[in-house]
């Protein structure tokens, strides 16, 4: 007589254990599924937390799903079916056969067929009954129904959750969307493979930020950031010429400023450079003079701007000449080319590069659209309309008439344009619209674009919304004229006015020096505080005049000149905390986060 | 020793012997008739109390006349000595050589000895049994002497007549196997037991077994197998009812003041092994511990002043501490 008979016969008794335990504990994972909904629907109600639902859904199937799983693992061990078998009237028949198993007496295989005897008599469905826990099947579904219930309950928390989601879902489906559009342009292969590398690391870069992001304010900032790249790269080739100049004279001692205004591509600072030189000029040495015209002369080699070899190889010639007129005429004419080449750096591109910059206005675009799409549904319209106008400033000065991308702005694209009046130079747009608001979007002009006047004009017009339209024209800066239409879309205006336009020789970028050298500033230790008191003794007698004034003392003891890199960081996280906090106007949110972003 | 289905069949058929015949005298007290057995085929001895005239003496003297055993009756009293008891030594004359010492055994050499009202007599003659009881030898003088096997003592004693008793000592409180409650009878049952005993004869009792089947029924039952959760659970509820032990149980700490000795566990295993065979099983369960946890524990354990004061009586305690075992 072998126990495992024992054990055979009692196998149904285990299977109902195993059943028994399961129901257990899924109805347990049933309640605490239901109990961490219930805190977590009652915390929403006081505090925004986003896809509630799909988080109860995630907690209950996810809970309930372990527990399944956990059920499976559940069987009773043969000690615990031996005891509950003895429990339900085997009296310990079952516990001595497992003791005795290994016993061949015949006391011991008595007792096995004894108790082989008693559990094939028992009645185990009798006995142990599969048992639903209805009371705590009961309490689960009471408590499942207060999850319901508090979701239905309106809250301002709730309703800001809804807007986040809101955001989070078109942040998505703008993603999609610039994936998309990167996709479209490596299929065109209008790109280089330089270029295309760049641009597909930065919109990688992109796509992680906007995927990581939190709320708008990082998307947004995300898509700035990602635009004023792919701004720089549209740009990059277009100042070659002068950065190669910068190179040639950045070893020469008369030509370092003008080297570095180049760089910076600082139009005022060549300016100013070149004018440094003829005074320098007058008092230098022959020796310094050759090298000078031979530096130019280099530069003359370099550069592919056929005028402006020309005018390069003038001057090193009236400079080995030694004919100070010449000099100074060449100089002047020198200074206008590159103050030229600087504003109009887009006019030297080749068409290649032209159609690589195509390529990259068509992403930018889309990154304005995003911007529009997600501003919008963070209920930030009158940015958006803004940057409408913007966009529609950005296409003003290239020449392409055109429409814009949507042109369903709403009507206060004007806002936009008037500010890139401000930095451009070149250029103007007029829009008129049913609303009259959206005419004024086609004022935009880009102050870096704007640059490229010189080879006509693209007309803005925004659209607001459907009740929005207009047209506008501009006048390139070196006489180029063009006018279109179209409807501008998406853009932001926050570019105007700062250092956007210094890529083109309008704008200006902080300070105009190197970025690696960091202008420095005054850092007060504490933003916004008193400066200390001071206190004047003097000897309190009858005669004589006293005269005083009330000053406003300047805590300059309390920061020091520091370069900004430094206090970058603190300061943008001030500002992007008021953003928050303060009663600021999106618009002038939007133009906060790009003035830091471009910072960076 | 090797035991089969036979030996098994034959200790429950001899119960059942046993019991059938001691029933045609005793009306009633079946469960008090099962526990004297269990304890008759233990080896142990058993200390009856009740009131007078629930037959207890009738009880002890029909299971002698049906186990075909020798009987001896003592009727305790104070001025009983123990060489009434056990016998002692006289003087012989024989014909050629003068007088000699001759040991002449007293009541005690008998299989049964029913020792009725033991309570009633002075410590120093209650103490003459303790030998016997536990040693199953009687010493007298310089010589010890065997008693015959089986050898038992039913001791009785009356729980309200107190007044010139004198309570056993605890240690031969332990040497009694079990201690039995002898409860008053039914209505039914007393009915019965009026019309037997006033009418003209009581029935003929048969001999229905021998002191070879006892102690054969002995070690057939000792080969009994308990498992050793049953067993922990036997020395758990000994370990209870000590205060001070780690195992006690809450009303351990509260009412008693000396726990069971480890006869009580001895008792408790060995009795619970014939219940186990008496109720058709080859193996101890929980229900025999439990069963016999009271008679075999009611005697050695002590309650101390608060619990005799509150009117706490030692079977409450052992239920008690049963409960308290059952929940762990």
């Amino acid at each position: 007589m072998d126990v495992k008979n024992i054990f055979k016969a009692v196998r149904p008794l285990s299977r109902r254990i195993h059943l028994n335990n399961a129901f257990l504990c899924w109805t347990y994972a049933f309640i605490l599924a239901g109990v961490l909904s219930l805190i977590l629907s009652i915390t929403a109600l006081f505090f925004p937390i986003t896809y509630v639902e799909t988080k109860l859904i995630g907690i209950y199937s996810g809970i309930i799903l372990v527990a399944l799983a956990a059920s499976l693992f559940l069987g009773p061990k043969p000690q615990k079916t031996i005891k509950i078998g003895d429990s339900l009237g085997l009296k310990e028949r079952l516990v001595t056969a497992y003791q005795l198993q290994h016993e061949d007496s015949p006391i011991a295989k008595m007792q096995r067929e004894d108790a082989l005897r008693a559990v094939s008599n028992a009645n185990f469905k009798a006995l142990y009954p599969i048992r639903i826990p209805t009371l705590k099947i009961f309490i689960g579904i009471t408590i499942l129904l207060m999850v319901l219930v508090t979701l239905i309950i309106p809250t301002g928390a709730r309703e800001k959750a809804d807007e986040a989601e809101g955001i989070i879902n078109e942040t998505k489906n703008q993603v999609k969307k610039l994936d998309e559009e990167r996709k479209g342009i490596e299929k065109s292969s209008m790109l280089s493979d330089k270029k295309l590398n760049e641009l597909n690391k930065e919109v990688d870069q992109l796509l992680k930020d906007l995927n990581s992001s939190k709320d708008e304010e990082d998307a947004l900032k995300s898509l700035s950031k990602a635009r004023h790249e792919l701004d720089k790269l549209k740009n990059s080739e277009a100042n070659k010429d002068l950065q190669k100049i910068s190179e040639k004279l950045s070893g020469n001692k008369l030509a370092k400023d003008l080297s570095d205004a180049l760089k910076n591509g600082d139009a005022e600072g060549i300016k100013d450079a070149i004018e440094d030189i003829k005074e320098k000029l007058e008092s230098a040495q022959k020796k310094d003079v050759d090298e000078l015209a031979e530096h130019f002369k280099e530069a003359a080699g370099e550069v592919s701007d056929s005028k402006l070899s020309e005018d390069l190889t003038a001057l090193s010639d009236a400079m080995k000449s030694e004919n100070n007129d010449s000099i100074e005429n060449n100089l002047d004419a020198l200074a206008k080319d590159l103050e030229n080449s600087v504003e109009n750096g887009a006019g030297s591109l080749t068409a290649a590069q032209q159609s690589e910059n195509n390529s990259i206005d068509r992403l930018i675009q889309a990154i304005n659209s995003s911007k529009y799409e997600i501003s919008k549904q963070a209920g930030m319209n009158v940015n958006i309309a803004q940057s409408s106008g913007q966009q529609a400033g950005n296409q003003s000065g290239d020449g392409q008439s055109g429409v814009g991308l949507q042109g369903n702005q709403s009507g206060q694209q004007g806002a936009s344009g008037q500010s890139g009046n401000q930095s451009g130079n070149s250029g103007q747009g007029s829009q008129s619209g049913q609303n009259g608001e959206g005419g004024q979007g086609g004022q935009g002009e880009q102050s870096g674009q704007g640059g490229q006047s010189g080879k006509g004009n693209q007309n803005g017009s925004g659209n607001s919304g459907n009740q929005g339209g207009g047209s506008g024209s501009g006048n390139g800066g070196n006489g180029g004229a063009g006018k279109g239409g179209g409807a501008g879309n998406g853009s932001t205006n926050e570019d105007a006015g700062y250092s956007e336009g210094g890529s083109s020789g309008a704008g200006k970028k902080p300070g105009g020096k190197n970025e690696e050298e960091y202008e420095a500033i005054y850092d007060p230790k504490r933003l916004g505080g008193n400066s200390e008191t001071s206190q004047v003794n003097g000897t309190k007698s009858g005669s004589g005049q006293s005269q005083w004034t009330d000053v406003k003392s300047v805590p300059l003891g309390e920061g020091g000149i520091v370069p900004y890199n430094e206090v970058y960081e603190e300061y943008r996280d001030e500002a992007m905390a008021g953003l928050g906090e303060a009663q600021i106007p999106s618009g002038m949110k939007d133009l906060v986060r790009d003035y830091f972003s471009t910072l960076e | 020793m090797e035991v089969n289905e036979k030996d098994i069949k034959s200790v429950i058929d001899a119960a059942a012997r046993i019991e059938k015949e001691v029933a045609k005298h005793m009306v009633g007290q079946s469960d008090l008739i099962r526990q004297v057995l269990i304890s008759i085929f233990a080896g142990g001895n058993v200390l009856l109390e009740g009131v007078p005239g629930l037959g207890k003496t009738r009880l002890v003297k029909t299971l002698g006349k049906v186990m075909n055993l020798q009987f001896s009756r003592i009727q305790f009293t104070p001025d009983l000595m123990p060489a009434d008891v056990v016998g002692t030594n006289i003087v012989t004359k024989s014909d050629d050589k003068g007088g000699n010492f001759k040991f002449q055994p007293g009541p005690i050499f008998s299989n049964i000895v029913l020792a009725d009202e033991i309570n009633r007599a002075t410590p120093k003659t209650q103490s003459a049994l303790l030998e016997a009881m536990q040693e199953r030898t009687v010493t007298v003088g310089n010589n010890t002497y065997t008693l015959p096997q089986p050898f038992f003592v039913l001791a009785t004693q009356n729980p309200i007549e107190m007044e010139g008793t004198y309570p056993l000592p605890e240690a031969q409180m332990d040497r009694f196997l079990f201690k039995l409650n002898v409860p008053f009878p039914s209505l039914g049952e007393l009915v019965d037991i009026v019309s037997m005993t006033t009418s003209q004869e009581d029935a003929e009792l048969e001999r229905v077994t021998t002191g070879e089947e006892i102690l054969s029924i002995r070690n057939i039952t000792r080969e009994i197998p308990v498992a050793k959760p049953v067993l922990e659970y036997a020395v758990k509820l000994i370990l209870a009812t000590h205060p001070s032990s780690e195992h006690a149980a809450e009303v351990s700490k509260k009412f008693i003041r000396f726990g069971s000795s480890p006869r009580g566990a001895q008792a408790i295993v060995s009795t619970a092994k014939i219940r186990a065979v008496l109720e058709g099983r080859y193996n101890v369960a929980f229900e025999d511990i439990k069963y016999v946890a009271y008679p075999a524990l009611r005697h050695r354990i002590f309650l101390n002043f608060e619990g005799m004061s509150e009117g706490i009586t030692t079977d409450n305690v052992i239920g008690q501490i049963i409960a308290d075992l059952d929940k762990q």
